[in-house]
């Protein structure tokens, strides 16, 4: 099981229900994206979660 | 549907000319709250959008790393917090899909600024459901389009054009699939009886395009303006 450190990924989470993987910096490993639609005192937020190489 | 080969050949150009429109794109810079927290071996970031996020799609830059461009509705003023005092009040109304009503915006993200929401456009109308990226000049760097219903939007800090008229885009929900192959865009989606996918248009691109002082020059491979090198040459007015 991998933890997405609290970006949302279930149904519904992202803008159309999926969550992304896309690698974003260009180094092979790809990074999460998922959606945090907000709430009545807080604006929706874009969410990206990088996990680091191990060394 | 296929379009007809001479709107095809028609588009092409048009495409063309707005790639060569917004080829020195300089968006406007606009603050966005980011919030990062890490813990070994992961790091989060949230970005706020500032409105509705509508669709998102990632990007590819000519250097190899990729941008996240972001289709956002109205922004509503937040409601304070429960119990702080303040009277609750109705929520605001729902965008309408005309064009005199409420405006989108597109904004792009750089992973390189994360403290920075680039503003594109925010003249998109109101009832624009997808964007997409796609690579339409062969330059690397891809090309921010958004699809509403009949339309599909160039759209770029200096300009935003039509470069497709389809009654069928976007016929019966937001989802729209796109290919490139031998040099022709191919869009995708809800076919107008049952389910899967159907092929909505195909535009033939340029093989090449280029501004030379008040002039532009396109290459396609099919003929445009009667030539038959497929090769024409325009002035500006």
């Amino acid at each position: 099981m991998i933890s997405t450190h609290g970006v949302e990924t279930g149904t519904g989470s992202a803008v159309d229900g999926r969550p992304r993987l896309v690698d974003l910096d260009g180094d092979g490993r790809p990074e999460l994206l998922g959606v945090n639609h907000g709430t009545a005192d807080r604006w929706p937020a874009l969410q990206v979660l990088w996990i680091k190489a191990a060394n | 549907m296929t379009m007809r080969r001479g709107g095809a050949a028609g588009l092409a150009a048009c495409v063309a000319c707005a790639i060569a429109a917004g080829a020195a794109e300089e968006p406007r810079p606009d603050a966005a709250g980011v919030r990062r927290q890490e813990g070994p071996g992961w790091m989060r970031l949230e970005v706020d959008v500032p409105g509705s996020l509508v669709a998102f799609t990632p990007t590819a830059n000519a250097d190899g790393s990729r941008s996240i461009v972001l289709l956002v509705g109205p922004r509503e003023p937040l409601r304070p917090p429960a119990g702080s005092g303040e009277r609750e009040t109705l929520p605001a109304c729902p965008p309408s899909p005309a064009d005199e009503g409420p405006r989108f915006s597109v904004y792009r993200w750089d992973p390189a600024r994360p403290d920075q929401l680039r503003l594109l456009r925010d003249d998109i109308p109101g009832d624009a459901r997808e964007v997409l990226t796609l690579d339409l000049d062969g330059d690397r760097d891809e090309e921010s389009l958004v699809a509403r219903p009949g339309e599909l939007l160039l759209v770029s800090a200096e300009a935003r054009r039509v470069v497709l008229e389809s009654p069928a885009l976007l016929r019966g929900g937001p989802q729209l699939l796109s290919g490139l192959s031998l040099g022709r865009l191919q869009l995708f989606g809800p076919p107008a009886h049952g389910s899967g996918l159907a092929e909505l248009a195909q535009v033939e691109l340029p093989r090449r395009a280029a501004v030379h002082g008040s002039r532009w020059l396109v290459e396609t491979r099919a003929p445009v303006f009667g030539t038959t090198e497929g090769t024409a040459e325009r002035t500006t007015s």
